[in-house]
């Protein structure tokens, strides 16, 4: 057996597909040469080592923002229609940028176009044509009012003030958000979230803002001058309850990011 | 059975449904981002390559074609990627030569262990064929006719690549004093 033969029948044994002939003869060459013995004691200590070291766990984020990037993909490359004029623009910032320097980059041109959008009244609209694709049964409205919420979250950015409040029963999960903009700046809230299917939406009183609904969740926009609005959102989808909703309230410059989690409701009263 | 669910995903996914993506990056996230990070050799880059993979992946499901199977297709996505991004940041650290080669902290380099950082710090020592042979064995486990199919070269030479990649790599551990 010459140099070539033992290096590729030792590296076919290390890999487990070596023939039963190829075995015996590399065996016999081995027995006869202990140079030959130490060269593949080394090949299978080295394979050893390499097969030591694990896989690591990805980052958490990895697939939230995955799927954020391709629901901003998949909105970009949707026709324009109607009030969706902004939503296609800001989708767009994302769509090319790696996330880590897309942090900075939309948090400049989101805010940006979110403004000229809400100035131009692209925002606000009809919250009923965003409903048209909604699936799952209905849960029927105001049911959540007379049990005790399962959490209440307040989130500032700016000078506007969002308290989101949530119960469950299963897996539905009814959000009310009361957004407080600032008196001269528009507020912007984002829930993001993908494991639930968004049942109902409505807008008290309507006219208030709007929200519209994507793969990726669910984006309010309201006017300074609309006064306090307040969103009920139906979602159901099992485990929805478990999952944390990440909330992202925007004001003027400022943003705020947080999770909320359902959880558990109290009893009816 | 996984492949029939697979192909029932990648169908829904190519409808829109991001529930059904989101199952396939559950299902992959772990794998392409080790071989990004084995290729890159840095955390960070390597998580920006797994979600440039994963986008890619969600605007070209279109062009998947079925008759391959998913994870050669996904696997050569990811490969192409990282020589990519690794072609783009030597360019950047020869317009800046400040950087460290490897980009990777202290801590994260005692939180990896000895052995995985040197064993790290090899690879990035091999030529981007021979240490894509390696990871694609040592780490994504896969046989010679997977990685012949992912890499688009004869199996002949697959196996060839992988022998003179252990060989090297068995020169540079040992030298380190990694193994004997």
């Amino acid at each position: 057996m010459n140099r070539e033969q033992f290096e590729r029948i030792a590296n076919d044994e290390v890999d487990g597909i070596a023939t039963p002939e190829e075995r015996e003869a590399l065996r016999a060459h081995l027995a006869g040469n202990p140079e030959a013995r130490e060269s593949y004691r080394a090949l299978v200590e080295m394979v050893g080592t390499l097969n030591q070291v694990g896989l690591e766990t990805p980052p958490p984020d990895l697939k939230p923002n995955v799927l954020r990037a391709a629901a901003s993909r998949a909105k970009a490359s949707a026709p324009v229609t109607g009030d969706g004029f902004w939503r296609s623009l800001f989708a767009g910032v994302f769509q090319t940028v790696p996330w880590r320097e897309a942090v900075p980059f939309a948090a400049g041109v989101g805010v940006g176009v979110l403004a000229i959008a809400l100035f131009s009244g692209n925002l606000v609209g009809s919250s009923r044509d965003n409903l048209a694709n909604l699936r799952g049964a209905m849960v029927p409205r105001d049911s959540h009012r007379g049990a005790a919420p399962a959490a209440k979250q307040v989130v500032a950015a700016g000078e506007a003030r969002v308290t989101v409040t949530t119960w469950s029963s299963g897996s539905d999960v009814t959000l009310q958000i009361e957004v407080v903009p600032g008196p001269a700046e528009d507020a912007a809230v984002e829930i993001l979230g993908t494991n639930f299917q968004i049942s109902d939406l409505r807008i008290v009183p309507p006219g208030a803002g709007d929200a519209t609904v994507g793969p990726t969740g669910i984006r309010i926009g309201q006017r300074a001058s609309g006064g306090v609005g307040e969103y009920v959102i139906q979602l159901r989808g099992e485990g929805a309850h478990l999952a944390p909703l990440e909330i992202q309230v925007r004001s003027g410059r400022q943003s705020t990011r947080t999770e909320v989690l359902a959880g558990s409701s109290g009893p009816v009263k | 059975m996984i492949e029939t669910d697979e192909e029932d995903l990648i169908q829904k996914a190519k409808q829109g449904s991001s529930r059904a993506f989101g199952v396939l990056v559950d299902r992959y996230q772990r794998v392409i981002y080790n071989l990004a990070l084995r290729m890159v050799n840095d955390r960070e880059e390597a998580q920006d390559i797994a979600q440039t993979v994963f986008v890619k992946v969600f605007q070209n499901l279109d062009s998947y074609d079925s008759s391959y199977r998913f994870f050669s297709w996904i696997y050569r996505i990811a490969v192409n990627e990282s020589l990519n991004h690794r072609g783009r940041r030597r360019r950047h650290e020869e317009l800046d030569p400040g950087l460290e080669s490897n980009g990777r902290r202290p801590d994260e380099s005692a939180a990896l262990g000895e052995v995985g950082t040197e064993i790290g710090c090899a690879l990035m020592q091999l030529n981007a064929d021979y240490r894509t042979v390696v990871i694609m064995r040592h780490f994504l486990e896969l046989n010679q006719a997977e990685m012949s199919q992912i890499l688009e070269v004869p199996e002949k030479t697959v196996k060839s690549r992988l022998h003179t990649a252990r060989r090297l790599l068995g020169e540079m551990l040992s030298r380190k004093g990694i193994t004997q």
